[in-house]
Formats: structure tokens, C-alpha cells, sequence
């Protein structure tokens, strides 16, 4: 990193980049999501089920966000892989109005977790139980006894419900997914040899 | 689908009366609601939620206890002023807490119901109704029996105004002007009324109601004739219904019946197509729920359910979820809201801490001064004292505005206590000499922590009349206590009815003298349970009774001078006689009594008896066998060699043991009024039989019906 870059850094006036995977089931929620974190003006109106996977970005107060929304349908999901080892961060996106098919979401997460490439990488899952909003929506405690996600110990994550629609729940979520990755830079930083 | 919703404190208030709170319309398109609510300390408060806190809107001051809160404005605008009425008096506020009404209604009682549609004021108190317009005198009438509430048929779809009243002997009266148009008999004495879906349904014309029992119902109320469209009935044994309100919580585009009893169930119905009703969800708060509406307070989206309990507390059960984040940890991880909760209430728990330490100090330095006076801190009971029809007994509740620390019951006539099952309190009898002090029964409750409910169930015997005493006091420093005082009548067991079966032998009774229509409605007031205190108006009257623990009935008839009673039960009767005779004594009048006695009304009452007896009797034989039974059962490892009936005895023991505890006394009870039958039918005769008591019981203690009948007949 040269001098200028680390003092602009420094002042805030560049901010950090980091990849975020997008992932989930279809009718999930990702792209809503997304969008609904993007700036008011750049919104999409339309949205439309996510072919093979599009790059999206938006930035928060100090970290500048590119998420890979990936095509939740089955015949998209062996792509996910492809974009493990670029990840930094993942959203994983659930329908809490699905309870048919929260067994395929903990499958496909279980085969996510124990993939080479994420494994052994201590990053950051953010999980959304989407469409909170339903009235027959399994809370967020609720999805995540189904998920099994307290077997989840070598990685820090959180659950949050959310309503992608309305944009209830995002920014909890998105606020901590910065606090995680703060404090990864900071053990970077600290680990690496001055 | 099940509905599934959570429980939201939102702000506490004073303590409040029935229908005392309301959603204000939402201001733009699916915005949050203002609630506003009014107490006993007569503030009205107007606040709505902002991030889980209240915000106050306008807070009015304080004054004489407000009874009711309702909205309206100008026919067809958003109706959002408030109206509360307390004392004799209604005032209006705007949304903002302008007040812009104040009406004296000049009534000598304070009023218990209103209505407001536009400019048009409905206020009803005890016995009396009033119609203003634009608070002008419009129609006047008087009620026979207490008017527990009032509506009326929206005018815009209907055309006319038709109020509707609940009257407490059981019927909805429904007036024209100020002359009665017809009136309605309902299953209980209606409480609580409201239109269905707010509008009154696609005519206008439906009307739901509750009833003080407990039952539902759905009336229309026709030009001519009212039409029933359903009731429910009370079988779980729920409280009396204080509130209602049509919202579509469930979200299938029908609206659903909101209901809150007394005893703090708060139900769903829901309403399919064909117009069937199902009770989809049930919540029980640990108070009676004064009000109840349907809207969206909380946060916008989510609908639900506002509630108003008796000590004031407004909360919600809204379909919002309540935990939205989780994280890794064993530990539950509480919201930043209750977090900063907590805190808040811990800090304001500390100040106050310190300030009632010091206050407590100067007050003990006070109190050792000569001339000073200590007064007693003054706290409101919400009592009710009423007759079961399903198992003949009293069940009188207390409900206190903190909680209650002790509970002590005398009575001067004997009584049982029976068991209810939501009770905690712990129970303790003294013994009590019932010779010199006239004392038959003196038992403590001590309640658990935060009690502020509590609900006894007492039978009480025809004939034996006096007080029942409670003594009640709550957790409050100073400690002090507040006494009430019930009547057990004479003829405790009968309740009203509209109509009796007169094809039953009769006996009469009639009574002639110098007294007046007051004085022997007064009389019968003494007398039985459910009749109105007021003389009613007119030159005579008919009142019909039923014996709950029977089924004999007793019609009453009376004007100025002269009385009769029916009654197909002589021991009615006969209490009736003694009754009447003392107290015309008391007050020096000459009565003329003579009696008809039916000579078939024996037989009749011992047959009405006869199955119950029976019943009591093989319950009693069964019960004492399910121990040996069991004891073999255990020997033999199974109950195969059994003969039959046995093994019946042994599926269904737990069974009969809960019937028989259920029960206690009952026997006995049915073997006391056999023999006041026995000595009262005898006595009609100028016979002396006390000697041949013994007998009696004999012949009950080896039971056939025809040779009790053959007893009854020879003696």
C-alpha cells in the first residue's frame, strides 16, 4: 500500500473495498435485499429472478461494498463455488416463509461451510430470515435452531430478521457485517510484519 | 392457519373503566394509530409509539372518574373526536387535546354509556336514557331494570336513529323516539354492545353483543322483528365479556370478532364465508380486560390487537416478531430496546427508592405527633358477586389495583367454599363458634406475588340469609384494608328468567294488606337475587324465577295492596312466607296470608329431585369402591377377572373422583332439601313432623323414589 493511499485511508477519504457473496434458495430475497442497500436514486424498480449472478455495489459509512448476487435457482447454484476464494464476507439469505424448503437451505449451507475454500477461513456469515413480514414467518430464533447454526463455531455470525421490501432489518444486519470486518482488518494489520 | 402474536406493554394508566380506550384513524395511508385512553382519575391520555417508546400527545387534567371514551365527528369524516363522559357531565376534545365540548347533561345519576354519531349524543345512566341533539333535549325513557350499555344503527345506511340498550334482566331493548319498540331476550344480562364490522353489516342493521355470563351473540335488529343469527355459548366457563371489536387480525379480508373478558381471555373469532365462527387464537392477561380494539400502534404493517386492563395498562399483541437478531452464544441476547428498558427502570427504581426512604421517615416522625391524623390511602375493588346457572353457586371475584396481600371472608349464614382451579391463593379455615356470634364461616386467602385477581366460588343454601364479609388488603404501605359486604337473599338460588312453563302443579301464595307498591317490591328485592331496586313503573308487576339447583320455578305478581306467588316447590313457598311475614312485622303492617297448596307439587318436586339424587347417590357407591379395586388391581397385575361393571368403575376412576371432589356436599345437600320439603309440606297442614325426620333419612339412606314417594304421602 503506498503512503497516499494509507493516508486517505487514514483520513476516510478512500474507503475500504471488500467482496460480499450473496447467497440463498430462488425467491429468497437476495436481489431485494441488495437493492433495497443500494443509494435511493440508483434503486431499481423491477426485479426480475437473477440469471447466472450480476455484480452489485454499495458503500456504508466506512466500507465500500461489491456483492456477487448469485442466481439462487438449482441449476445456478454449482456457480456459487466458482466465487469462494474471492469472498470476504457472506449473506446468506433465507425465506422464513418457507419452512418446506428450509431443509434444502441447510443443506445447501451445510455443503457451503464444508467447502475447501471456506472451511478453514474465519470469515463473517450474515444470515437474513427474510420476508419477516409474512404472517406465518418462522422467527429468527426459530431459523436458526432449524439451520443448526449454533454447530457454527469457527466463524462469527449473525442472524437477522428482515423485511427486504420495506428495508426493516437491513441495516442491523449490514452494521454489524462492518463491525466484523473492521475487526479482521485490525488482527490483519496486527499479525502483519511492520 | 394458526395466529400466532406477541405480547407488547406499551404505557400504563390509571385504573379504568369499561370502554375507556380507542384507536384514533390513521392520519395518511398506513401510519401508526394514536391510542387514547381515559382513567378513574379522570386524565385522558393521547399518546402514540415511537421506537418503542410512548409519546405523548396531550394528556388532559384531572378530575372525577371518566366511565367512557368514544369517538365521532361530523357524519362521514374521519371520526377522531374524542368524547369522555364522567359524572354527569360529557366533554369533547379534538385530536390535538383542544377541549371544545362541555356538556352538562343536568341527570341526578352519573352517566355509564354514551354513544356520539355526529351531532346526535346517546348518554344512558343507571335507569335512565337520554337523545341530544347538539345538546339539545330530544327523547327521553326509562329503563325497568340497569342499563349496562348503548348503540345505535349507523343512520348513514340505515335512515333513521334506532338506539339499542343492554338491560341487566337479560333483554336489548330497542326504542323509537322515546317509546319502546320491541325488545330482545338474550341468554345472560347483556354487558357489552358493538356493531358488527363497525358498520352494522351490509343493512346496518346487525348487532353484536356479550353478555355478563359470558355468552356471544349476533342480532338483527329488523324494523319489526328482531332476527338471531348465532350465539355462542359459554361452556369452558370463561368470564363475563367487558369488550368487543370487529378487525381483520388474521388478514383474510373477513373482519374478526376481538373479544375481552373479565377474567383476562382475550379471543380471535374468525368468520369464514358462510358466516360459521371459529375461535382461532386465545391469550389470558392476568387482569380483566376493560378494552379491546384492532389496529396498528407499534410499528406500521403490523396489525394488532390493543388491550386495556382493569389497573390501566395498555399493551399489544401484534404480529410483529419480537426477537429479530440472534448471534452465536449460549447466553439470550437482549434487544437494545429492553436493554435501554432495563436501565431506565432500574435508574428510576433507585430515585425512588431513596425518596419513599425519606418519606417513610417524616411520615414516622409525623405519626408520633398528638393531633395529627393518619389518613388511610384510598384504592378501588372491582368486585362482582354473581349466580352460576350452570352449577348453582356464587362466584363473586375481586380485582384490586395492586396486588392483593390477604383476603379474609366472614359470613353469618353457612356457606360452602368450593375449589377453582385458577386460584393460588392459599386457603385457611378457622374454626368458629357459630353459638354466640352468629359466625359460620371465616376463612384467609394469602395470595402469591402479584395477585390482583381473585375468584371464589361459594354456594350458599335457600332459606339461610344474611351477609358475606370480605376484607381486603393489598400490598400497599401503610397496610389497610377495605371491607365489602354481600347479600346471600333468601331465595339465593333462583335467577330471572322471561318466561316459566305453567302446566306444572302450583302452589300459591297471597298476600293482602295495607302496603304500598314500594314497599313489597322492596320486599322482593329482599327476597331474591336479580331483581332492580328501583320500583319499576306502572301499577303492578311479573317477575319469573328459576331454581338453578332444581329447575322449580316461581312466578311473582304484585301491585299496591296485594301479591301472589306461584311456585311448583312448597320449601319456595315457605321461605317465602316466613320471609315476607317477619319483615312486614318489622315494620308493623297487617298482612293477610293465604296459601293454596297442590297436593301433586310434592310428587312433581320429588321427581325433579330424583335424578340428580340418583346420580349423587351411584356416584358416591362408585367412588367408594375404586380403592379396593385399585388394591386388586395392583395384586393381580390386571383387572381382566373383573366383572364389567367393575372395570368401567376402574377406566373411568379418575374420572369420578374429580366429580365427586367436584362436588362436595352435594349429597347432603339434596337430603337437606328433601327434608325441608318433607317438614315444609306438613307444616302448609298445621302438622308438626320434626320427630319423623329420622325416619326420612332412613328411607334416603336405602333410596327408592316410590317409597319416598309412599312416605310422603302417608306421614
Amino acid at each position: 500500500m503506498g503512503l497516499f493511499d494509507k493516508l486517505a485511508g487514514w483520513l476516510g477519504l478512500k474507503k475500504k473495498e471488500v467482496n460480499v457473496l450473496c447467497l440463498g434458495l430462488d425467491n429468497s430475497g437476495k436481489t431485494t435485499i441488495i437493492n433495497q442497500l443500494k443509494p435511493s436514486n440508483a434503486q431499481a424498480q423491477d426485479i426480475v429472478p437473477t440469471i447466472g449472478f450480476s455484480i452489485e455495489k454499495f458503500k456504508t459509512s466506512s466500507l465500500s461494498f461489491t456483492v456477487f448476487d448469485m442466481s439462487g435457482q438449482g441449476r445456478y447454484r454449482n456457480l456459487w463455488e466458482h466465487y469462494y476464494k474471492e469472498g470476504q464476507a457472506i449473506i446468506f439469505v433465507i425465506d422464513s416463509g418457507d419452512k418446506l424448503r428450509m431443509v434444502v437451505a441447510k443443506e445447501e449451507l451445510d455443503t457451503l461451510l464444508n467447502h475447501p475454500d471456506i472451511k478453514h477461513r474465519r470469515i463473517p456469515i450474515l444470515f437474513f430470515a427474510n420476508k419477516m413480514d409474512l404472517r406465518d414467518a418462522l422467527s429468527s430464533v426459530k431459523v436458526s435452531q432449524l439451520l443448526c447454526l449454533e454447530n457454527i463455531k469457527d466463524k462469527p455470525w449473525h442472524i437477522c430478521a428482515s423485511d427486504a421490501v420495506k428495508g426493516e432489518g437491513l441495516q442491523e444486519g449490514v452494521d454489524w457485517l462492518q463491525e466484523q470486518i473492521a475487526l479482521s482488518n485490525q488482527n490483519d494489520e496486527n499479525m502483519r510484519p511492520s | 392457519m394458526d395466529l400466532n402474536l406477541n405480547h407488547v406493554d406499551y404505557l400504563q394508566v390509571g385504573v379504568t373503566s369499561q370502554k375507556t380506550m380507542k384507536l384514533l384513524p390513521a392520519i395518511g395511508r398506513k401510519a401508526t394509530q394514536k391510542v387514547a385512553v381515559a382513567d378513574h382519575d379522570g386524565v385522558v391520555t393521547c399518546f402514540g409509539m415511537k421506537k418503542g417508546e410512548a409519546v405523548p400527545v396531550f394528556k388532559s387534567l384531572p378530575g372525577q372518574k371518566i366511565s367512557r371514551l368514544e369517538l365521532g365527528g361530523a357524519l362521514g369524516t374521519p371520526q377522531e373526536k374524542i368524547f369522555v363522559c364522567s359524572g354527569s357531565e360529557v366533554r369533547g376534545f379534538t385530536k390535538k387535546g383542544k377541549q371544545f365540548l362541555s356538556f352538562e347533561a343536568n341527570l341526578t345519576e352519573s352517566i355509564n354509556a354514551m354513544h356520539v354519531s355526529g351531532a346526535d349524543l346517546f348518554v344512558c345512566a343507571s335507569y335512565i336514557y337520554n337523545h341530544y341533539c347538539d345538546c339539545k333535549d330530544q327523547d327521553y325513557y326509562l329503563s325497568g331494570d340497569k342499563i349496562n350499555d348503548i348503540v345505535c344503527l349507523p343512520v348513514e345506511t340505515v335512515g333513521r336513529t334506532v338506539p339499542i340498550l343492554a338491560c341487566q334482566d337479560r333483554v336489548l331493548r330497542v326504542l323509537q323516539g322515546s317509546e319502546l319498540l320491541y325488545d330482545v331476550e338474550v341468554p345472560g344480562p347483556p354487558s357489552v354492545l358493538e356493531l358488527h364490522n363497525k358498520d352494522g353489516g351490509k343493512d346496518g342493521e346487525e348487532v353484536l353483543y356479550g353478555t355478563a355470563d359470558g355468552k356471544l351473540g349476533l342480532i338483527k335488529i329488523e324494523r319489526s322483528a328482531p332476527v338471531t343469527r348465532w350465539e355462542i355459548d359459554n361452556k369452558k366457563k370463561k368470564g363475563g365479556v367487558l369488550c368487543m371489536d370487529t378487525f381483520d387480525i388474521l388478514g383474510d379480508g373477513v373482519k374478526d370478532i376481538l373479544v375481552g373478558r373479565d377474567d383476562g381471555t382475550v379471543e380471535v373469532y374468525g368468520l369464514d364465508s358462510s358466516g360459521e365462527h371459529t375461535l382461532r387464537f386465545e391469550h389470558v392477561l392476568s387482569e380483566s380486560v376493560t378494552s379491546i380494539q384492532g389496529g396498528c400502534v407499534g410499528k406500521e404493517t403490523f396489525d394488532e390487537i390493543i388491550t386495556t386492563t382493569y389497573t390501566g395498562w395498555v399493551s399489544g399483541l401484534t404480529t410483529e416478531p419480537q426477537q429479530m437478531e440472534a448471534g452465536p452464544g449460549e447466553e439470550v441476547k437482549m434487544s437494545r430496546e429492553t436493554q435501554t428498558k432495563v436501565a431506565a427502570l432500574r435508574a428510576e427504581l433507585e430515585q425512588l427508592q431513596v425518596k419513599v426512604l425519606q418519606g417513610r421517615e417524616k411520615y414516622q416522625q409525623s405519626s408520633q405527633s398528638s393531633t395529627a391524623v393518619s389518613a388511610v390511602p384510598v384504592f378501588s375493588i372491582n368486585d362482582k358477586f354473581t349466580l352460576c346457572q350452570d352449577d348453582a353457586s356464587y362466584s363473586l371475584t375481586l380485582e384490586v389495583q395492586t396486588a392483593i396481600d390477604n383476603l379474609l371472608l366472614q359470613s353469618d349464614v353457612p356457606i360452602d367454599l368450593l375449589d377453582v382451579d385458577k386460584n393460588s391463593a392459599v386457603v385457611s379455615f378457622s374454626e368458629c363458634d357459630s353459638e354466640p356470634n352468629g359466625n359460620f364461616l371465616l376463612a384467609t386467602y394469602r395470595c402469591q406475588a402479584n395477585t390482583t385477581r381473585l375468584e371464589l366460588k361459594v354456594r350458599s343454601i335457600e332459606g339461610q340469609y344474611g351477609t358475606l364479609q370480605a376484607y381486603i388488603t393489598p400490598r400497599l404501605q401503610p397496610k389497610t384494608c377495605q371491607v365489602r359486604q354481600y347479600q346471600i337473599k333468601p331465595l339465593s338460588l333462583h335467577q330471572r328468567t322471561h318466561t316459566i312453563d305453567q302446566d306444572r302443579p302450583m302452589n300459591t301464595l297471597s298476600l293482602v294488606g295495607q302496603f304500598s307498591f314500594a314497599e313489597i317490591h322492596s320486599w322482593v328485592v329482599f327476597c331474591l337475587p336479580e331483581v332492580p331496586e328501583k320500583t319499576p313503573a306502572g301499577e303492578n308487576i311479573t317477575f319469573f324465577f328459576q331454581n338453578t339447583f332444581l329447575g322449580t320455578q316461581l312466578e311473582a305478581t304484585y301491585c299496591k295492596g296485594e301479591a301472589h306467588f306461584k311456585s311448583d316447590n312448597i320449601s319456595t313457598i315457605s321461605i317465602l312466607k316466613d320471609v315476607l311475614t317477619k319483615e312486614a312485622t318489622k315494620r308493623k303492617i297487617n298482612l293477610n296470608i293465604s296459601y293454596e297448596v297442590n297436593e301433586d307439587s310434592v310428587n312433581h318436586t320429588l321427581r325433579m329431585i330424583h335424578p340428580k339424587l340418583e346420580y349423587q347417590l351411584l356416584l358416591a357407591k362408585k367412588v367408594q369402591l375404586i380403592d379396593a379395586l385399585k388394591e386388586l388391581q395392583v395384586h393381580e397385575g390386571n383387572a381382566d377377572f373383573l366383572i364389567p361393571e367393575y372395570r368401567s368403575i376402574l377406566e373411568e376412576s379418575t374420572h369420578l373422583l374429580e366429580e365427586y371432589k367436584k362436588q362436595p356436599a352435594h349429597l347432603e345437600r339434596l337430603y337437606g332439601m328433601i327434608t325441608d320439603l318433607f317438614i315444609d309440606k306438613f307444616k302448609f297442614k298445621g302438622q308438626n313432623v320434626k320427630t319423623k325426620v329420622s325416619l326420612l333419612l332412613e328411607i334416603l339412606d336405602n333410596y327408592d323414589l316410590n317409597s319416598l314417594i309412599d312416605f310422603f304421602n302417608e306421614a
